[in-house]
């Protein structure tokens, strides 16, 4: 049996980081991992890939990445492109059902929302001073009660009447969850509360003032909990679908994205190879003292050998596959 | 008489430097400018800033600051009220000099002649006579005035889009002017766009009277100077533009306003808008990712 030709998207996120490997001709996806980035980025990154080459033989064709460890990822592979997240997600979107609208994506630390009017991104917001009503507080309150987060959704379903919680910000919410339980109230009627106010919370910093219509896609870590699907549905009064890969679309379209720029440019990938997930990756940083900006330089080394360099405002020390 | 003038290079540095150094220079004083904006200046104007205050306040705070530990003991602050004739800009700004001498040991002097124009659009005029007779002659001052005026003007007219005829793919880049010439805050946004193909524009490019021409449109007078050009500019050349960036100062009070009428304004066009709010702790990282994100969304519209 000879190797399977794939592209490889990784996502590389504040919480998790995701590996995708997509068919060449039917952007299928072929294999995909769901990895705790526990901080580490370039541990994580060199255990997918070590996993990956596990799963299967694998002749990779090219590389995107994307997430906020996408240039990192980037240099570690030899990536063919280097995406933020909004273009991929978006992209990733619209492979999965081309008539998308709206793209809804909550992840471990930021939220998005993009609008995608006749195939192209027409206008998209982040979250941003705030993190409240992500994945990273879902994670901290299901740890509080004592519940695993993959049965938060299923518990929040059972609720009959949804407590209301303050969703403004995660401290005053979590002392409102408080103050709610000690009252009595079920723990499946404060959790759905609780989603009904990150939705409320979603809709009113990240949403505001968007039109949002159908088709309506949620993705995404948090896509998982059918608690908040169905609090977004509520407050939309709209029809949301979770993707089958919800949790990866980020890394499905970094991967569609390395296809679509070597399809166009006819280029060979640059991918280093399985060999990655055999070397040994570390990183080396210090303060510039070459002027009053005092920028903090990042050296990244493989096997000894410093493979990239940035964080200059000059441009001063940068050394990286420019392959934005 | 070796009186060496500090001129902090932050706030209305940007749109009065001509006029200013011209000016000291026809006293026939020397001033020495703070250098641009480092991080060793936010740090120190940040420190020491009492909280709520804006980002620019913070970084002028800085750059006096570091004026007054090079050891120069008179600083240049104008305490400015009005730039237009029935417009009013930020009330920090007459303050300032005020502000500044909060922050400052006693033996520093302030010199700050009042600008305002509110009234009477020559009152800066005779302001800065008096000011400039107290620092040399009469005559050395009338003619320093006459003389700086005319430098700011031509240099008001050199920054003019030449033919007035916008570039191709041009996107607006609004907001305080002290914000989008202080590169150490706009710099990452100037490169991404140049290396994307896309054209910056500016309110301050564009003729001043038609700006006020244009801001006529809306609904309600806008009396903030800054605000006023850079709606004024929005509505001039909404349907020739493919996006409107607007740069925005976390904690400003004008910006809150005038922003979200910008976005308002761009989506009645249906031109692609994006709003970047700054402030000292902005890590780069999320500001880029944005633009990215952005110049992609303009990039993926025009092909298709």
């Amino acid at each position: 049996m000879g190797k399977h030709k794939a592209y490889l998207g990784v996502d590389v996120g504040s919480v998790s980081t995701n590996l995708v490997l997509i068919d060449p001709e039917t952007d299928r996806v072929l294999t995909k991992l769901y990895l705790r980035t526990n901080g580490d980025p370039i541990g994580t990154v060199v255990k997918g890939m070590q996993k990956l080459a596990e799963a299967g033989e694998w002749e990779v064709v090219g590389v995107g990445t994307t997430g906020s460890g996408r240039q990192l990822a980037g240099v570690m592979l030899g990536a063919d492109v280097v995406k933020n997240e909004i273009t991929a997600h978006a992209v990733a979107a619209l492979k999965h059902n081309p008539k998308v609208s709206t793209v809804i994506e909550i992840g471990g630390q930021d939220s998005k929302i993009i609008l995608i009017r006749s195939g192209v991104v027409s206008d998209f917001a982040m979250n941003t001073i705030c993190a409240a009503g992500t994945g990273s507080f879902l994670d901290q309150q299901a740890m509080r009660l004592g519940i695993d987060i993959r049965d938060f959704g299923r518990i929040a379903l059972q609720a009959r009447h949804p407590v209301r919680i303050a969703g403004r910000c995660t401290v005053f919410a979590e002392s409102d969850m408080i103050h709610k339980q000690q009252l009595g109230h079920s723990i499946p009627d404060i959790l759905a509360g609780l989603c009904e106010a990150m939705v409320r919370n979603y809709l009113s910093n990240v949403g505001k003032g968007k039109s949002i219509e159908p088709a309506v896609l949620f993705q995404g870590g948090v896509a998982a909990n059918q608690g908040i699907r169905k609090a977004l549905e509520k407050a939309l009064g709209l029809e949301v679908e979770v993707p089958i890969n919800y949790d990866v679309m980020g890394a499905f379209g970094a991967a569609v994205l390395a296809k679509e720029r070597l399809q166009a440019t006819g280029d060979k990938t640059r991918f280093g190879g399985f060999a990655v997930a055999r070397s040994s990756f570390d990183s080396f940083s210090w303060e510039c003292e070459d002027c009053p900006n005092n920028c903090e330089i990042v050296q990244i080394r493989r096997d000894g050998r410093p493979l990239a360099c940035w964080g200059s405002r000059c441009g001063k020390h940068q050394v990286s596959s420019d392959s934005a | 008489m070796g009186l060496t003038v500090g001129i902090p290079r932050a706030l209305f540095y940007y749109q009065h430097a001509p006029f200013w150094s011209t000016f000291f220079e026809g006293l026939g004083l020397e001033t020495v400018e703070s250098p641009h904006t480092n991080k060793e200046i936010l740090d120190l104007g940040s420190a020491r800033a009492v909280d709520g205050c804006c980002l620019p306040l913070k970084v002028f705070l800085g750059h006096v600051l570091h004026l007054a530990d090079r050891g120069i003991d008179t600083i240049f602050v104008p305490k400015i009220v009005s730039i237009v004739r029935r417009e009013y800009i930020c009330p920090y700004f007459l303050g300032l000099p005020d502000f500044a001498r909060h922050y400052l040991p006693n033996h520093v002097r302030i010199l700050d002649p009042v600008v305002d124009k509110r009234r009477w659009s020559w009152q800066w005029a005779r302001s800065f006579v008096r000011f400039g007779s107290d620092l040399a002659s009469f005559r050395q001052a009338v003619r320093a005035f006459s003389k700086a005026q005319q430098r700011q003007r031509d240099w008001e007219a050199k920054q003019l889009i030449e033919g007035h005829e916008l570039p191709k793919n041009a996107v607006l880049l609004l907001g305080h002017r002290y914000l989008i010439e202080d590169r150490f805050f706009s710099g990452s946004i100037f490169d991404s766009f140049s290396k994307s193909g896309f054209h910056l524009v500016m309110a301050h490019q564009l003729p001043e009277p038609v700006l006020r021409m244009y801001a006529r449109r809306l609904q309600k007078r806008m009396f903030w100077t800054s605000g006023r050009q850079s709606l004024g500019a929005m509505e001039y050349v909404a349907d020739h533009i493919v996006g409107v960036v607007t740069l925005a100062s976390f904690a400003c009070g004008t910006d809150s306003l005038v922003s979200d009428l910008i976005q308002r304004r761009a989506r009645n066009a249906g031109v692609p808008n994006i709003v970047l709010h700054l402030d000292e702790h902005t890590g780069a990282a999320g500001t880029i990712t944005r633009l990215e994100a952005f110049i992609d969304m303009l990039q993926r519209r025009r092909t298709s």
